[in-house]
């Protein structure tokens, strides 16, 4: 069990950039280094996890936390991955309100600020491409892609609410169609 | 001002009705920017210290 939780606070500790290298990391020690669970097992339990509100990476810790050692399991894979995490992001913050004021990390900020524009718009685009549908469809979702960003750059509309209506509207006009996005036919 | 509480619950809300991604990051921005608790330069770096540090940045 503690090789377990060696395992997750590595991920935890050692995953920088978010979402796909932390994935990577967990699939490489779970799955590849440690065999604790099968590469389809893994997948099962990544789609599961892409259902959950939240962040999809913590629900996917705690369904592989499950698989492989029950409640604890998931105690250790969550508490494991997400403490130590925590404690890395809170000393940075802590570290960057001491320097904030300094010309060298002025600097720095600057330019971290349009990359990380950056690289936000590309994973937006990414999603808005996992998202399409095809056929008549995809019609539809880039009208959706479209207006939510028309709406929520020029608007002071509720993002829930465009959700909401987003929802409302997708069941009116899309209830005939069959899920045929790359995911889905996969 | 806002309390420890209210910054909680606002950050626990928005994360529980984002279905992952980027889907989290407009609820955080309309309720931190739109209401004076943050600007936008302000949420930006915390995005970018976000994605320096290690582990699931929640987006």
């Amino acid at each position: 069990m503690r090789e377990f939780a060696n395992a997750w606070i590595a991920i935890g500790t050692q995953s920088v950039g978010g979402g796909t290298s932390t994935l990577f990391l967990i699939r490489r020690l779970v799955v590849e280094r440690h065999k604790w669970v099968t590469a389809r097992a893994f997948t099962e339990e990544r789609s599961l996890s892409q259902l959950s509100p939240g962040i999809h990476l913590v629900a996917l810790a705690g369904l592989l936390g499950n698989r492989i050692a029950g409640w604890r399991g998931v105690a250790i894979s969550v508490g494991g991955m997400m403490v130590p995490a925590a404690v890395v992001t809170a000393a940075m913050t802590a570290a960057y309100g001491t320097i904030a004021d300094q010309p060298i990390a002025r600097a720095a900020l600057a330019g971290m600020a349009p990359a990380t524009g950056g690289m936000t718009l590309a994973l937006a685009l990414v999603l808005a491409r996992e998202a399409r549908q095809h056929g008549r469809a995809v019609i539809v979702d880039a009208l959706f892609v479209i207006a939510a960003f028309a709406i929520l750059t020029f608007t002071r509309t509720s993002s829930i609410a465009v959700i909401v209506i987003a929802a409302l509207l997708g069941t009116v006009l899309l209830h005939r169609e069959r899920p045929t996005s790359e995911r889905s036919a996969e | 001002m806002i309390t420890e509480l209210g910054l909680f619950l606002i950050l626990l809300k928005d994360s529980a009705l984002a279905l992952g991604g980027l889907g989290s990051l407009p609820l955080i921005r309309q309720d931190l920017v739109a209401t004076g608790l943050a600007t936008d330069a302000q949420v930006v770096q915390a995005l970018a210290i976000g994605r320096l540090s290690t582990g699931p940045n929640g987006l």
